[in-house]
């Protein structure tokens, strides 16, 4: 398998090079990590999946047929139980149509990851720009009129590429106006280690389009880092924000304590924003009974249709603190704030503990 | 507008006191004290006879080797009890060896008895030993929580955190322990219910009524027998009147789809969205009201005794 991708990582990076454009059937290489919650191998069981082979225990190569896209293979590496990575030499819209529909299928068992602004600004640290892009959109979620009293912008795309982007991103940053809108849905680096790149596509869903390089390993090494940092915030927010009690030998102790998404824009009418995120629609897909309990703020007990998590939520007008129950899962928390980043306030911070110290 | 009951208030305000809370205050566990036990009993027995305390609340701290015995109060005080509670001095040790605190050995521990209150309680002449927080809400300051000058805490570390002041825009803390069997706590009860349901006929395509309990209190089933019964009263029935409400044709649509086909769970929870007051409402409005001591809250007592809590198709 590294082979294979090792060749057509330096035939992509050769064809991008001298002709900008790839030979016929020469794909990039794409990459998702996923997490999941069943075993591995519940996945082989769709009927989307025709034909299965098992490399070792933990690599298979299976095909997926697509709704609308047709087919191709996959290879899965399932070795880190939690956080599957799919690999595909196909098209890419072959590939985006399978890792929804594989996601999506699965309803609780498996989701995809959801980074937040600040990590996708860490995995810029990790090599130099070649692109950004900024894909904010409130006009999704809400209407002209709550746009017009509350935000400057219904929507802002910005697609930057070349070595300049991140001048144009720090610029983008540093003017105050836009600062608060730049939701940060996908970043280009160029990673140099020991002599040999790599240069990589990475969208806030975890997705990855590797588009050349000179040793198929730092593409590995690459998708692990970023999988082991989004592992430990996942880690963190299962470990300390879990709402729930421990049964002792008297009484119970409580566990856990909610996770706090902070704007930085003041929320006007609580209880009309919520109606947009609380409503049972995309992207959001929270349902939930919203009540007034105090002068400006509310309470949600709800559900994350996603998964079924149940979920709890009091909101005031600069804060909103997010109660996950026994059973629920961090991605939840992370969905969540991605999504209100990505259309609402990208500016928006995650604050959860972090063993000893507390992380935004 | 509707707020939790004032003593299952304070159950919460102590627990976010003691743990993690950048939007209320963390203060008593950031000087190291932890929540400990919820809700139990522990016996004093000297040569003055044997008493039983049961504090709300312990919250203890390792390094101060120091325990406060926290009874969540309204305006009432019973003389009895405070005069129990004062035999607590001299008996600590009884904390560690009956097993509700394992981190402090039992010849080190020293511990107070702490009354905590909505009400004003400094008119109430209750001894010094015995020390009391006051919560106050102000629609235009807020919630203040402060230790009254008369009975001071008497361990330096927690006395220090106070007083604390909350912001009046910002909701209270109340996810922790959701609801109680108190009769202000009944739309939290049918509103934590709810959404248990959904989220159970999502995840797992059955609903049983342990599952709906664990599910919308984190804690029913470890605290004492009596409270148990009376949760799990309430939430049965509570369970039972969403269903008659109309609730169950939903849950039916949602529980087949093993949470897999989103069309038809948007298509249905969209349903459900749209009548969500409703159901709220017209169940709050058929239950009993909360008393402690009726037995009007059995689900048996309606008139679908006979009718299987489970939507499952067994």
């Amino acid at each position: 398998m590294l082979s294979a991708f090792n060749d057509r990582l330096q035939n992509n990076y050769s064809d991008l090079l001298e002709d900008t454009e790839l030979s016929p059937g020469e794909n990039m290489l794409k990459t998702a990590v996923v997490e999941s919650n069943i075993p591995p191998l519940e996945v082989f069981e769709k009927e989307e999946v025709d034909r299965v082979r098992e490399v070792d225990q933990n690599l298979h190569l299976f095909k997926w047929t697509t709704g609308n896209s047709g087919s191709d293979w996959f290879f899965l590496d399932t070795h880190d139980k939690r956080f599957w990575i799919f690999y595909s030499l196909s098209k890419s819209n072959f590939f985006g149509d399978a890792m929804r529909e594989i996601v999506t299928s699965e309803g609780a068992g498996l989701d995809r990851l959801w980074l937040p602004r600040g990590q996708i600004e860490r995995i810029g640290e990790m090599g130099a720009y070649e692109g950004v892009k900024i894909s904010y959109g409130a006009n999704d979620v809400f209407p002209e009129e709550f746009i017009k009293e509350n935000l400057e912008f219904s929507d802002l795309n910005i697609d930057g590429s070349g070595s300049s982007s991140k001048n144009l991103y720090e610029i983008l940053k540093q003017t105050e106006k836009l600062d608060p809108f730049l939701a940060l849905s996908r970043i280009q680096i160029r990673r140099e280690i020991d002599g040999d790149f790599v240069r990589e596509r990475v969208t806030n869903e975890g997705m990855f389009t590797t588009r050349g390089g000179t040793n198929i390993r730092l593409h590995i090494s690459t998708v692990e880092q970023i999988k082991e940092q989004y592992a430990q915030m996942l880690n963190a927010i299962e470990s300390n924000h879990i709402i729930g009690a421990t049964s002792r030998e008297h009484g119970a102790r409580p566990q856990g304590a909610p996770i706090i998404i902070k704007f930085s824009r003041e929320v006007h009418d609580v209880e009309e924003f919520l109606s947009y995120i609380v409503n049972a629609k995309n992207p959001f897909r929270l349902w939930g009974h919203t009540r007034k309990i105090s002068a400006s703020a509310y309470k949600v007990d709800g559900v994350d249709m996603h998964n079924g998590d149940k979920i709890a939520i009091e909101m005031a007008p600069d804060w909103m603190r997010l109660y996950l129950y026994d059973g629920a899962c961090g991605n939840t928390a992370l969905r969540l704030f991605t999504n209100l980043q990505q259309y609402y306030d990208p500016a928006a911070e995650l604050i959860y503990h972090n063993n000893n110290s507390h992380t935004r | 507008m509707h707020d939790l009951d004032p003593h299952t208030q304070q159950i919460n305000l102590w627990i976010a006191l003691s743990g993690f809370e950048p939007t209320f205050s963390g203060t008593l566990g950031k000087v190291g004290y932890g929540c400990t036990v919820i809700e139990d009993e522990f016996y004093i027995l000297d040569e003055e006879g044997e008493d039983v305390i049961n504090p709300d609340l312990i919250l203890s701290s390792e390094s101060e080797e120091h325990a406060l015995l926290i009874e969540c109060k309204s305006l009432k005080i019973n003389s009895d009890q405070i005069q129990r509670y004062l035999r607590v001095e001299g008996n600590e040790s009884n904390i560690v060896l009956q097993g509700l605190i394992n981190n402090i050995s039992a010849s080190d521990i020293s511990a107070e008895v702490l009354l905590s209150s909505f009400d004003d309680l400094s008119g109430k002449d209750i001894p010094e030993e015995i020390s009391i927080v006051h919560f106050r809400r102000d629609p235009g300051s807020g919630l203040s929580v402060w230790n009254l000058d008369e009975n001071k805490i008497k361990e330096p570390s927690a006395s220090a955190v106070f007083p604390i002041n909350h912001h009046p825009n910002e909701p209270l803390p109340s996810g922790h322990y959701p609801f109680d069997i108190y009769e202000s706590d009944k739309e939290a009860m049918v509103s934590a219910v709810f959404s248990s349901v959904i989220s159970l006929a999502v995840q797992e395509g059955e609903i049983k009524l342990d599952d709906v309990l664990d599910r919308t209190h984190p804690y029913w089933d470890k605290i004492g027998d009596a409270k148990q019964k009376e949760l799990s009263d309430r939430v049965e029935r509570t369970f039972l009147e969403l269903r008659k409400a109309g609730l169950d044709q939903y849950l039916k649509k949602i529980a087949g789809t093993n949470g897999k086909e989103w069309k038809v769970v948007s298509r249905t929870i969209q349903a459900v969205k749209d009548r969500t007051d409703f159901y709220i409402e017209r169940t709050i409005a058929e239950l009993p009201q909360a008393r402690l001591d009726h037995d009007a809250w059995s689900a048996n007592d309606t008139n679908d005794s006979d009718e299987d809590i489970g939507v499952a198709e067994d």
